[in-house]
């Protein structure tokens, strides 16, 4: 292996290395994964990490990949938390945070050709600031995340319900595809554009993408309004998904998330017993203000209990750091999923119900994404330091999976840890030619193996299945003393 | 996308814990300015706090620092901005400050640690000078009184600060400030070579037991002259005070609180100015200190200029990189930090930027140099000076009976 890194290190110079102080910590996403789980499973140590600066750099470490068959993990941010951009079998780490930055922005067409490392958050502040120009949807993770890096994602987050996936809202994109061909993609090139929205790193590296741009808004508004049970919240949902013009971005919490983060330091001043719909309105002034009398007009009619401006305001502020619950932990688990907004409220009951029986407190939150979609995110504070508990309540993850099923739900994001439920995320259909695709651009499976198309065998479904019932007896018999909350 | 209020609740529980609160999602490693101009995950504040987790053994105790980790710490700016950011409300500057004096109370700190400890000692200032010499600035001063701003007894104590008192990239700001203060009726007094480092360098070298010297000493001197009120023009000084010294009944004052004060009660007869000017909230003012506004009302009382914002201003402000003793270690990465800052402020179309600190007036000086920049990088001190002459000039010419001027 050292003479097959050895090249990079010649070609990247003092932006390649193998020195093992710093390969330890490219192991690592947000997933708080005991060693003792991920070690029989993954080399999550690269042999090397390299740092290319541009299109043609990142073409010269695919072409050396390619020739010494190494395998390479395409990595930004890292910021999400299924190892999407861990190694699984060791090999090259291809970090691309020197591609960061605007390439440029054509006003008139209201677009912009971005690197792929650039922040969502900077990117938007920078198109505001001397454009005038806003992009049209963003992560939650958006101050921390990449262009590129959603793209590869699913793409659904804060403005997703007016602008829809951001998948749609990229023109085209420059990659470098396993071989090290550096290739255009657009709606009509071969490969389509198409094939690498939401394929996770593993079918080519993008470099650069121009995305379709909005009017930086002039105005904005924020609404808070509380229901004693989740049917009622739901329902007002589903109408506010479909009003016209639609909201930029709906926002929902159960009770148990105030709760969670009271416990965690922040006392949000929202009432604890209550369950939040948030509605976020912006556009010109004119917009703005037509959406106020519309909003005002049905709040009053369906009769909802409306909450304070500042608290719906403040709900906005922190749409990017719900994360903060961590601090009732300090781990949290959970359960990502995209659901059809008709199944929101008994999903959310079953969360609830499988806290209570389990003394853990689930919260749920989320986003509604389109008129007939949500992502509600589940989780529950637990602790990665005491091994036995954490691994019994790792079981709940699989357990909310279940409660979402059979409402028509999902795993969101596949990467490593979602890939035994490749079943309920894709039809047969779809995974025989989502791995057509791959065996034609990437022969030798080397572009972000172990991610995607097929779980490890330990994570395949007799074990999986058989381990996650384990733990859910184990959890039984070791029930926890109720935590307070919830 | 503004989503950060202005007074961020901050946590810091034990590093370990902390280290194991952090999600990981990288928020700190977008906006460090020392790590974007070397990007290798062990220079962010995330990679820190992976490897705090793997060192501690399981009851929190950290037996072995590796070299290569301390060097890490130490690559750092302290400006706070990762904290700024930290969806998890982690104070990370607290963090890294505590990290630091955990690091050279083992005796294991980088090299430079040491001799600045001596020199402070020695000195009692970090530029090695004879501190008898801190006053020397006054004698640059055609105009100064004949007690030269040294006084038995005053209502005010200006502290100046190592830096506006050694360095003569900064010294015109002290000499500004004084004669502003002079000429507001300011019953106000300087320490000269009685003034001992405010301990600050110290504190962000980890040295907090031997910053406590330079505290008592200062504190005495205080209580001698028995001033009320302390002025500061350096923010790191200021923010020293505020929060290690603990003083009850003495209000501590940045100079641009006190200006925007002394403006508020008519005490200072500013002229017209103009152009666009451009300000920058320094780290220990603005984030870490919380004064935004005061310098804003400053500005905007003087006619005749415009202020714009950067892209990066209030708690997002950049960093100029000079801060955190880190100028010390890495003055080229201080230096391109700061050309970030500079360019934010050519992209403002300012023709002034408008600084509140003489440590960020030196490196912006530096930076405007490495960009070959049009751009004129003053105290906000000296701006005000400048105000308070442009209104002498109109008084001058229509006392001689030719006023043409603006009033």
């Amino acid at each position: 292996m050292r003479k097959k890194v050895e090249g990079l290190l010649v070609l990247l110079g003092k932006r390649a290395t193998t020195d093992p102080f710093e390969l330890a910590l490219y192991q690592y996403d947000l997933a708080a994964v005991p060693a003792l789980l991920s070690r029989p499973l993954f080399r999550t140590l690269p042999d090397v990490v390299v740092r290319p600066s541009s299109l043609e750099e990142v073409s010269s470490v695919l072409k050396h990949a390619a020739l010494h068959r190494l395998p390479v993990t395409p990595r930004a941010a890292a910021s999400t938390a299924y190892y999407n951009a861990v190694p699984t079998r060791g090999g090259i780490l291809l970090d691309l945070n020197g591609l960061r930055g605007i390439l440029r922005v054509d006003r008139e067409r209201a677009t912009a050709t971005v690197m792929a490392a650039t922040r969502w958050k900077e990117l938007d502040d920078e198109l505001r600031y001397k454009w005038g120009l806003a992009v049209k949807s963003y992560p939650t993770s958006a101050p921390a995340s990449t262009v590129g890096g959603w793209f590869s994602m699913e793409g659904w987050g804060v403005g997703s319900l007016q602008h829809g996936c951001m998948h749609g809202q990229v023109l085209r994109a420059q990659a470098v595809l396993p071989g090290g061909e550096m290739v255009e993609l657009t709606p009509n090139s071969d490969p389509p554009l198409s094939w690498f929205a939401g394929s996770e790193g593993t079918l080519g590296v993008i470099t650069s993408l121009e995305l379709s741009l909005r009017p930086a808004p002039e105005a904005e508004c924020h609404h808070l309004i509380a229901f004693g049970d989740f049917g009622p919240l739901q329902e007002a949902a589903g109408t506010m998904a479909s009003l016209e013009p639609k909201p930029y971005h709906v926002h929902f919490a159960d009770s148990t998330f105030t709760r969670v983060i009271k416990r965690a330091g922040f006392d949000t001043g929202a009432p604890l017993e209550l369950h939040l719909l948030s509605v976020h309105y912006q556009g010109s002034r004119a917009e703005v203000k037509a959406a106020e009398g519309l909003m005002a007009g049905i709040i009053r009619e369906k009769g909802w209990k409306e909450l304070d401006r500042d608290l719906a305001n403040q709900e906005w502020e922190n749409r990017f750091s719900e994360i903060r619950a961590k601090r009732a932990g300090p781990t949290l688990l959970g359960a990502e999923v995209m659901l059809p907004v008709a199944g929101l409220a008994r999903y959310v009951q079953a969360a609830r119900g499988l806290g209570h029986k389990a003394g853990i407190p689930i919260y749920t939150y989320g986003a509604v994404v389109s008129p007939d979609w949500c992502q509600p995110n589940s989780f529950f504070p637990t602790d990665e330091r005491h091994a036995r508990p954490y691994l019994t309540a790792l079981g709940l993850t699989k357990a909310l999976q279940d409660r979402a099923a059979p409402l028509g739900g999902r795993p969101y994001g596949v990467g490593v840890w979602n890939t035994p439920y490749l079943g309920r995320i894709w039809t047969s259909g779809v995974r025989r030619e989502r791995r057509r695709r791959k065996a034609r651009l990437d022969p030798h499976g080397i572009l972000n193996p172990g991610k995607l198309y097929a779980p490890p065998l330990l994570l395949h479904k007799p074990f999986f299945g058989l381990g996650m019932n384990v733990l859910a007896l184990l959890r039984r018999l070791a029930r926890p003393a109720g935590l307070g909350v919830g | 996308m503004k989503e950060l209020r202005e007074t961020k609740k901050l946590f810091l529980t034990t590093p370990l814990d902390e280290a194991t609160i952090c999600a990981r999602c990288g928020a700190c490693n977008a906006v460090c300015c020392t790590h974007r101009e070397q990007d290798w995950e062990s220079t962010s504040p995330r990679g820190w706090l992976t490897i705090l987790r793997g060192l501690a053994d399981g009851s929190g105790h950290i037996s072995d620092i590796p070299p290569d980790f301390v060097d890490r710490v130490f690559n750092c700016t302290t400006c706070g901005k990762c904290g700024q950011v930290c969806p998890v409300h982690i104070d990370l500057r607290r963090l890294w400050l505590g990290l630091r004096g955990e690091i050279v109370e083992r005796g294991e700190g980088p090299a430079f640690v040491e001799q600045m400890n001596g020199v402070v000692a020695r000195e009692h200032n970090v530029f090695d000078f004879p501190n008898d010499e801190r006053a020397e600035w006054v004698e640059f001063m055609s105009d100064a009184p004949d007690h030269r701003y040294q006084k038995e007894k005053a209502g005010v104590l200006y502290y100046v600060g190592c830096v506006s008192s050694f360095s003569p990239a900064a010294q015109g700001i002290t000499r500004a400030l004084a004669k502003v203060l002079e000429e507001s009726g300011t019953d106000f007094a300087i320490l000269g070579g009685e003034e001992w480092c405010c301990g600050f360098p110290l504190m962000a070298a980890g040295l907090r037991k031997d910053a406590q010297a330079m505290i008592e000493h200062n504190l005495e001197r205080l209580r001698s002259l028995g001033a009320r009120t302390v002025v500061f023009n350096c923010p790191s000084c200021y923010h020293m005070w505020k929060h290690e010294y603990h003083l009850e009944g003495v209000e501590l004052l940045h100079h641009t609180e006190f200006l925007a004060r002394l403006i508020r009660e008519g005490l200072l007869n500013l002229g017209m100015l103009e152009g666009v000017v451009t300000y920058h909230d320094p780290c220990d003012l603005g984030r870490n200190s919380g004064v935004y506004d005061p310098p804003r009302e400053v500005l905007n009382s003087i006619r005749g200029l415009t202020l714009a914002e950067m892209l990066h201003n209030r708690e997002e402000a950049l960093c100029c990189g000079g801060g955190g003793d880190f100028e010390m270690l890495a003055p080229a990465m201080t230096q391109k930090i700061a050309t970030r800052l500079v360019q934010e402020a050519v992209d403002a179309d300012a023709q002034r930027l408008i600084v509140a600190c003489p440590q960020c007036k030196r490196v912006e000086i530096s930076g405007a140099d490495a960009l070959n920049a049009k751009l004129q990088i003053i105290d906000i001190a000296e701006l005000v000076r400048e105000a308070m002459l442009s209104a002498k000039r109109v008084e001058s010419k229509q006392n001689q009976g030719g006023a043409d001027g603006p009033s």
